[in-house]
């Protein structure tokens, strides 16, 4: 006891190659998929000239706000010493590059000239918030790059603190630049409020946590290494807290726009009749996203009891994947389909669909070359951890509590 | 000796480098390798030479529109049809084709006053698809007019995000039939250029051509920054507005009687 | 070292493969630029070395500033070198074997300039018609006024 050991998984198994397989195939349809729609023109898609953003920036949202909350673990270990985490912080800092790259997989496939991506650093606009993103998204991948070598390096270690800060406030003001991408959008009432950086990055704690935990439970239980329970009950309170922080400000966002006289119309669009929409915000990202899973993770539990706290967790955590998914696509498909305000107060009509609900439907190329970021992302976990030791051996309680403090007063309990 | 090497050895001879066939073969050679500039000197000179005399770029110009919504008459498009006809955009107002500019209707629900109005890219002096464009393809000319640099456009379709007026369009199919004075392509956005090839050579934009040619003389074109202009001396003795002026990206276009 | 005999291999048959390829594929043929009337804007050495950078240079200017000398631009090498088949109708210049393409297959570097650009010359019914509504050609005049500027054989040459 004492030393976590991290090893490779042994990835022998036919289980592992198909699982390496499945995910490079739904990668290669989903480049495939690109170059269809580059080929032909973006009009093969279920976008158009209202709906500009669909299915691929969905993903791509959702795994890059999720990457920067992956690392988190990371950052509950080495910047504010809660050596519990420790263990983990390896494979957070993997699974965060990866969602990163799974999400940028998808934005930059989907350009319009994605041959073309090099203009964006020549010519760089310096004005621009996507601009911005492209050097935090890079910076990301470097910093975090450097973070898991610092980890990985026993010589290192000592400076892993250093970079561990560094990386921590990069991930908080890459979210904000996130964020921003909509929230400085102030032509369309859906957008246009500067809560959206907060909420992008509790969002990005609460879904990078239930990825993070679902990759890790999914994976030790594949190569039968265990996780005790007290890790378990920790990583449960922390998503519910996260998951309490999306609605408090999904709330507010909502509360300030329903206060301004200018914004209810988007808002009853959001909430009451915007058909698919407010069904997916009240069933997907409220109920399911956000009211089960606290209520199952709240819920109190027999002490130690690893085998109950599992599916509860991972219950949990898949319910909070689902609901963000959802939230994403109402904040960025239902922020288009509400038209936008050219004329406050009066009925608008023309040829080009001013005043009238946008409709999306998503076809197959843009929806595989969504699907194809999160095998992507797959696929860079898979063959990370065969290839380098991301896994510790075990997370077992002796192994962990070795390796922590004892629980101190005004912590939560284990089991709670 | 093939005729591509005479060609060369010939503009080898015009540079007053003549010699052996080989000589100049290797000149060539070490001019690619070494020197990039050297071979490029004499365009980029020429070049800048004509830049030069090209004049001044200073502020004094801004192309601006004033539409008498009072004037347009509802049910005629001769300045939609227009637009297309000149840059080449289909009639079809499928949901994937652009429309660089538009026939736009208002009822006021409660009053029941009705207007129609030409809305096309209001070529705005702080337009939101200048700042949000990454690579700055989406830009604003010295003399006022806000175009796309399709050279640049990655086709992120920020810009469509963020004009309010809806003026931007992105151009989803593949395009072969272009005219050659309005470039346009798959993957990139694009907008109204205010014609911008005509505007230069002194003419009017299309779409005000054509309204004038109707009759209706609902639109003016003109240099907002001269005060002598006609567009000018109107914007001074008439009430006007600009579209969504709350949002203070100060439109180039300006309206009458909406 | 065994992996490094397997990957010296790998290497080994990727070269054969490469050296068959490229003896298959027989003496290189040098491109027959189709040729055009008149003479060119430059000297035709200084145009072969240069035409990249002058519209590269000359985009800039004509999109993003208000430049009115427009010699250079891309409209107006169409203008010229734009072939008509035997039934009169223009073929693209970037089409198999025309002016564009011709070259930029033999060296090798893929242009995507008539992505956006129209290759053909506006045809006369299309001039005739947009004349008819009042709406003068700008652009058409330019070539008019580029062959007129040139034809004294101020600049020597093939005149392609």
């Amino acid at each position: 006891m004492g030393k976590v050991t991290y090893r490779e998984i042994a990835g022998q198994g036919a289980a592992y190659w198909t699982a390496v397989l499945a995910c490079a195939l739904v990668a290669a349809a989903g480049l495939g998929a690109a170059l269809y729609m580059r080929a032909e023109g973006h009009h093969v898609s279920g976008m158009n000239e209202q709906i500009v953003w669909g299915m691929p920036h969905v993903f791509a949202v959702f795994l890059i706000v999720a990457a920067s909350g992956a690392l988190n673990v990371a950052s509950i270990a080495s910047v504010f010493g809660r050596s519990l985490y420790k263990p983990l912080a390896r494979l957070s800092g993997l699974l965060a590059v990866a969602l990163l790259i799974g999400g940028l997989w998808n934005l930059v496939l989907d350009l319009g000239r994605p041959g073309h991506i090099l203009a964006a650093v020549l010519y760089p606009n310096f004005r621009s918030i996507f601009a911005w993103n492209i050097y935090l998204y890079t910076g990301f991948l470097v910093i975090v790059g450097f973070y898991l070598w610092f980890m990985m390096e026993r010589r290192l270690n000592p400076h892993t603190h250093a970079v561990g800060v560094l990386a921590f406030l990069w991930r908080l003001v890459l979210t904000t630049g996130t964020g921003s991408i909509f929230g400085f959008l102030a032509a369309r009432s859906a957008y246009d409020s500067a809560v959206m950086a907060p909420l992008f990055i509790l969002m990005s704690f609460a879904f990078g946590l239930a990825i993070f935990v679902l990759v890790l439970m999914a994976g030790f239980h594949v190569v039968g290494r265990p996780i005790g329970a007290r890790l378990l009950a920790r990583l449960k309170t922390l998503l519910a807290v996260f998951v309490a922080g999306v609605m408090y400000f999904v709330a507010v966002f909502h509360l300030t726009n329903l206060y301004m006289a200018g914004h209810r119309g988007v808002e009853s669009f959001l909430l009451v009749t915007g058909g698919i929409y407010p069904a997916l915000f009240w069933g997907g990202q409220v109920l399911i996203g956000g009211v089960v899973p606290l209520v199952l993770l709240l819920r109190r539990r027999p002490p130690g009891d690893a085998p109950g706290l599992t599916r509860v967790l991972a219950w949990a955590a898949a319910l909070v994947v689902f609901g963000g998914l959802c939230q994403v696509y109402v904040i960025i498909i239902g922020g288009q389909a509400y038209p936008l305000q050219l004329f406050p107060g009066m009925i608008v009509h023309s040829s080009f669909y001013d005043g009238v609900v946008h409709s999306y439907i998503p076809r197959w190329p843009e929806t595989t070359l969504a699907v194809s970021g999160v095998a992507v992302v797959g696929l860079i976990v898979l063959l990370a951890v065969r290839l380098l030791p991301f896994l510790p051996e075990s997370l077992a309680d002796e192994v962990v509590s070795a390796h922590a403090p004892p629980p101190k007063a005004g912590e939560p309990a284990v089991g709670a | 000796m093939t005729d591509e090497d005479r060609e060369i050895q010939g503009a080898g001879a015009a540079g007053g480098e003549a010699g052996a066939p080989d000589a100049v073969r290797r000149r060539l050679l070490a001019m690619a390798g070494a020197a990039a500039a050297l071979v490029l000197a004499p365009g980029v000179t020429v070049l800048a030479r004509d830049l030069a005399v090209k004049g001044a770029r200073g502020g004094r110009v801004r192309y601006g529109l004033l539409i008498d919504a009072r004037a347009c008459r509802t049910g005629c498009d001769a300045c939609v049809r227009a637009c297309q006809d000149y840059n080449g955009l289909s009639r079809d107002p499928g949901p994937d084709n652009a429309q660089w500019i538009r026939k736009v209707t208002i009822t006021d629900p409660g009053t029941g006053f009705t207007r129609s109005f030409p809305v096309m890219c209001q070529h705005c002096a702080d337009g939101a698809c200048v700042d949000v464009c990454p690579t700055g393809a989406s830009f604003r000319r010295p003399d006022g007019i806000v175009l796309v640099d399709k050279h640049r456009c990655i086709g992120c379709r920020y810009c469509l995000m963020a004009c309010p007026y809806k003026a931007r369009s992105f151009v989803g199919r593949n395009v072969t039939d272009q005219r050659p004075w309005a470039p346009r392509g798959k993957g990139t956005a694009e907008g109204c250029t205010l014609c911008v090839e005509r505007v230069t050579a002194g003419d009017l934009p299309a779409c005000v051509a054509a309204c004038q040619r109707a009759g209706h003389k609902a639109m003016t074109f003109g240099n907002l920054h001269d005060p002598k202009s006609a567009i000018a001396v109107r914007l001074s003795e008439v009430a006007t507005t600009t579209l969504r002026a709350d949002l203070g990206m100060r439109p180039g276009v300006h309206y009458r009687g909406i | 070292m065994r992996r490094r005999a397997g990957v010296l291999a790998v290497v080994a048959v990727l070269l054969a493969i490469g050296l068959v390829w490229a003896a298959h594929r027989g003496p290189v043929v040098v491109p027959v630029i189709p040729r055009a009337p008149g003479h060119c804007v430059l000297p035709i050495g200084q145009m072969r070395r240069t035409h990249m950078m002058l519209l590269r240079a000359v985009r800039q200017e004509i999109v993003r500033h208000d430049a009115r000398d427009t010699r250079f631009r891309i409209s107006g090498c169409v203008a010229c070198h734009a072939q008509d088949t035997p039934s009169g109708r223009p073929i693209p210049v970037n089409a198999p074997g025309q002016f564009c393409a011709v070259c930029h297959a033999y060296v090798g570097v893929h242009i995507d300039c008539f992505a956006c650009h129209a290759a053909v010359p506006p045809s006369r019914r299309l001039v005739a018609r947009l004349a008819g509504q009042g709406v003068e050609q700008v652009e058409f005049r330019i070539p008019q006024a580029l062959r007129a500027q040139f034809a004294g054989g101020a600049v020597s040459g093939g005149g392609q």
